[in-house]
């Protein structure tokens, strides 16, 4: 799922400055999970608000409320009401969600309460790790299941670089290195053959986002 | 002039804090004349944000008493609740006030002498820090 | 079954039937006395061991240091007793495999070395799985230094012959403790009870301790005895040098009894044999058996950690009772008052035929679960568990109740909650509600 954390404090007090009454939204999928913008840290963060605020000597009202997700439009809808009672929206939902609350009210400014980090795993209570980069084309099949483009620091296709030592990377000692993870996995898998196929370069101009924001559209699905 | 007498919210956890306060109650000990307390039947049961609350409704300082670590009747609440506490102060360090103003402090049923000593202490030293300017 | 209501109304849960069923794992003395005196009652007991047969650990033991009763003779007929007892089940070369449910329905997955698979739904569970004795780090003194049971063994087996030891007779043996162990009784309570027969074989036996450990009943008196026959004692603070000479050991200590340290001589006690302390290892199967149990590993592998806030032989799930070694090595006497007090807690819990939930129960509200799992992996009694939920609907058009397509969210189990709270404080969806 995306994972996110919490933006600095000082950062989203100073946009929120000139407001006296905001609506904290959350969003009760991804964030919810990782523990950035659900119902219990929209409660925390606008909590510490209110009291910052105070203590500047400037309070500030904050209305909370967590949609089931923020990136569907009934959902965003839901909060028209609440909205209009408020002079801006801190919205601790990733940055889709921002963005649809953005596009549904044009006259309110929303502002991003956390930064959306990356698509990533749970790999024990309370730790995330980046898995994957949405590069548009998938080649797990070609890499026993483990992306190097999400996980070599050098996004490197065809094995490891020089740097790879011991089984971790030489740009972050702490992690493992992509590519000695691919071979470990594919030598326990019996298919290590695999890997002398030659991986293309991407085609990143055309698949990737570098020719600009992508779309899907199923026409069969439209209504 | 008044000296300021600060509000304290005191979590108890019903296997060591509440024991040791119904202990100070009966020993007829002092205690502080602006307290308030709060049972949990665990201290894993108090959320952060109850933490962060307690200050944000006019505490001066929020206490919480629990069993020693590998004491506790659930095996984990207090190893939780450490976690929690820990995470409150980080947000009281970017709001900017003390973190003197939350502490655990870990007790058993007969502690309540030391329940009130704690708590005392607690009262002169909010007395110093001066009130919560958050709240 | 239990219905919840949400809107913030509270629905007392629903008393759960309890059958007189129950399943033992490890057929040890422990397992065995428990199901003895259950199956009395008139409880249906199964019994899985995972051994080929019964007895355990005690298999290795033949002295009782409290009483003149042949240790294997004894056993011997308890397990004949079990046997020819209709409503207690012996599974033999059995794992449990597969935990589900709790209090009053378990379902036990039992897999029998042959493989043939068992289902049973119990309505407790206990587990007797004993520990492993293992011989401790080789100490310089070669073959002539032997471990406890391996004394145990000798003496069994010279009955009515005098004490040898690789075809060489056996005169003197010292005892030296507290080099393995530290907290434990079972060593003292072995090399007293031991040198008391050796004593009457006519050997000069010495115990050279760090701490005798007397605290089992009846200790002292024995102590005594065995001060009376002739056992010479030796308190030690520095860990006593062994150094093999030609056909014997020489255990080198302090002289404790004068006080000051400077003047302390040696004392060299030349010994056929010296016994030490064993190592005890939890058994093997225990870190699989905690994983699909659902049950707090203890440290060093053992099962539960001792705990004040909690009795000895609860778990840290309602229903799941530990007894015996599993814990912690202990000597016979102490592993049968775990039974017993097993046998006690069974039969109060099982008795009235219900259970209802008396402590303050969590509840999810499925239409707040984003399905996180952090409530199932904190609850320390695993009472959470993941499940379709007719009611929730956040995601889908208006739910159709086990129509198999919803999305799952936690659910808590009220018969297996102990109402902590600690879900309730973690969830990061704020769905969970203590009802005190
Ligand atoms: S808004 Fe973002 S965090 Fe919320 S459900 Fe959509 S993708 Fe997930
Ligand atoms: S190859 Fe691309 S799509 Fe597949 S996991 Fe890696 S980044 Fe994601
Ligand atoms: S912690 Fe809350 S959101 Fe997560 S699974 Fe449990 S009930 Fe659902
Ligand atoms: S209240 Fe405690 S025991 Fe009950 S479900 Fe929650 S964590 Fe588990």
């Amino acid at each position: 799922m995306i994972k996110a954390e919490q933006k600095p404090f000082e950062e989203i007090l100073e946009y929120l400055a000139p407001y006296g009454k905001i609506l904290l939204s959350g969003c009760g999928a991804c964030v919810t999970v990782c523990n950035a913008g659900g119902e219990k840290d929209g409660a925390l963060l606008a909590s510490a608000l209110r009291m910052a605020r105070r203590k500047m000597g400037k309070p500030i009202e904050i209305l909370e409320s967590t949609p089931a997700r923020q990136c569907e439009p009934e959902f965003a809808q839901e909060l028209t009401d609440t909205i209009g009672k408020v002079e801006a929206v801190l919205s601790v939902s990733c940055g889709v969600g921002v963005q649809t609350l953005a596009r549904y009210f044009p006259a309110t400014q929303i502002f991003p309460g956390v930064n959306t980090t990356f698509m990533g795993e749970t790999v024990a209570h309370g730790v995330w790790e980046e898995r994957c980069q949405a590069c548009g084309n998938c080649i797990l099949e070609k890499t026993a299941g483990i992306c190097p483009i999400a996980r070599c620091a050098k996004q490197l296709l065809n094995g490891p670089c020089g740097g790879s030592s011991k089984g971790k990377c030489e740009i972050k000692r702490e992690t493992d290195c992509a590519w000695q993870l691919i071979y470990d996995r594919s030598k326990s898998l019996g298919q290590l053959h695999r890997l002398s196929a030659i991986i293309p370069a991407k085609q990143w101009g055309v698949e990737s986002r570098d020719s600009g924001p992508r779309s899907i559209v199923r026409e069969d699905l439209k209504v | 002039m008044s000296i300021f007498d600060p509000k304290i919210v005191a979590f108890c956890c019903e296997q060591s804090g509440v024991p040791a306060a119904e202990m100070a109650k009966t020993l007829k000990l002092k205690m502080p004349d602006n307290l308030e307390l709060v049972p949990v039947p665990c201290s894993g049961r108090i959320e952060t944000l109850y933490l962060l609350k307690a200050l944000e409704s006019g505490a001066d300082g929020v206490v919480v008493f629990a069993c020693y670590e590998e004491n506790c009747r659930y095996l984990q609440g207090n190893i939780r609740l450490k976690g929690r506490v820990g995470y409150a102060k980080q947000i009281m360090a970017k709001i900017g006030l003390e973190s003197e103003r939350l502490e655990i402090f870990h007790v058993a049923t007969n502690s309540g002498v030391k329940f009130t000593e704690i708590l005392m202490q607690k009262v002169d030293q909010l007395r110093q820090l001066g009130p919560n300017p958050a709240k | 079954m239990y219905q919840t209501v949400y809107g913030g109304k509270y629905a007392a849960p629903a008393p759960i039937n309890l059958k007189p069923e129950v399943l033992i794992i490890g057929g040890g003395v422990v397992g065995i006395t428990i199901a003895r005196e259950l199956a009395r009652e008139g409880m249906q007991v199964v019994i899985a061991e995972n051994g080929e047969s019964l007895g355990g650990g005690i298999r290795h033991l033949h002295f009782f240091y409290d009483r003149h009763t042949d240790v294997q003779q004894w056993l011997d007929d308890m397990i004949a007793d079990v046997e020819s007892t209709g409503n207690i089940i012996v599974h033999k070369g059995a794992q449990l495999k597969r935990l589900d449910g709790h209090l009053g329905c378990f379902q036990a997955l039992i897999r029998t070395r042959d493989g043939g698979e068992t289902v049973l739904s119990p309505s407790v569970l206990v587990l007797a799985t004993g520990c492993i004795t293992r011989p401790s780090a080789a100490m310089n003194g070669g073959d002539r230094v032997i471990g406890l049971s391996e004394m145990e063994k000798l003496l069994a087996g010279s009955r009515d012959v005098s004490l040898a030891w690789k075809g060489q007779p056996v005169k003197t043996v010292t005892y030296l403790l507290d080099r393995t162990n530290d907290d434990i009784k079972i060593d003292t309570v072995n090399a007293v009870k031991q040198s008391l027969i050796l004593q009457e074989k006519g050997c000069r036996v010495a115990v050279v301790a760090g701490d005798l450990k007397v605290s089992a009943s009846g200790m002292e008196r024995l102590y005594r005895r065995a001060r009376e026959k002739g056992v010479l004692f030796f308190k030690y603070d520095e860990p006593p040098v062994l150094s093999p000479t030609d056909d014997r050991v020489s255990v080198e200590l302090q002289d404790m009894t004068i006080l000051r340290k400077e003047e302390r001589d040696t004392v060299s006690l030349l010994s056929d044999l010296v016994v030490t302390g064993e190592t005890f290892t939890a058994d093997p199967t225990a870190e699989e058996l905690c994983r699909v149990i659902k049950l707090r590993p203890g440290t060093s592998g053992m099962l539960m950690d001792d705990n004040p806030q909690f009795q000895r032989v609860l778990s840290n799930r309602r229903g799941i009772f530990l007894a015996g070694a599993c814990r912690f090595p202990q000597i016979v006497t102490e592993s049968l008052s775990e039974a017993h007090a097993v046998v006690q807690e069974v039969k109060a819990l099982l008795h009235p035929g219900a259970y209802t939930p008396a402590n303050p129960v969590a509840e999810v509200d499925p239409r707040k679960c984003a399905v996180c799992y952090t409530c199932v992996r904190l609850c320390p009694h695993a009472a959470i568990g993941m499940e379709k939920h007719g009611e929730r609907n956040v995601y889908a058009a208006p739910a159709v109740e086990n129509d198999g397509t919803l999305w799952g969210a936690a659910r808590i189990e009220p018969v297996a909650c102990f109402g902590c709270g600690i879900c309730a404080a973690e969830c990061p969806a704020r769905a969970i509600t203590l009802y005190q």
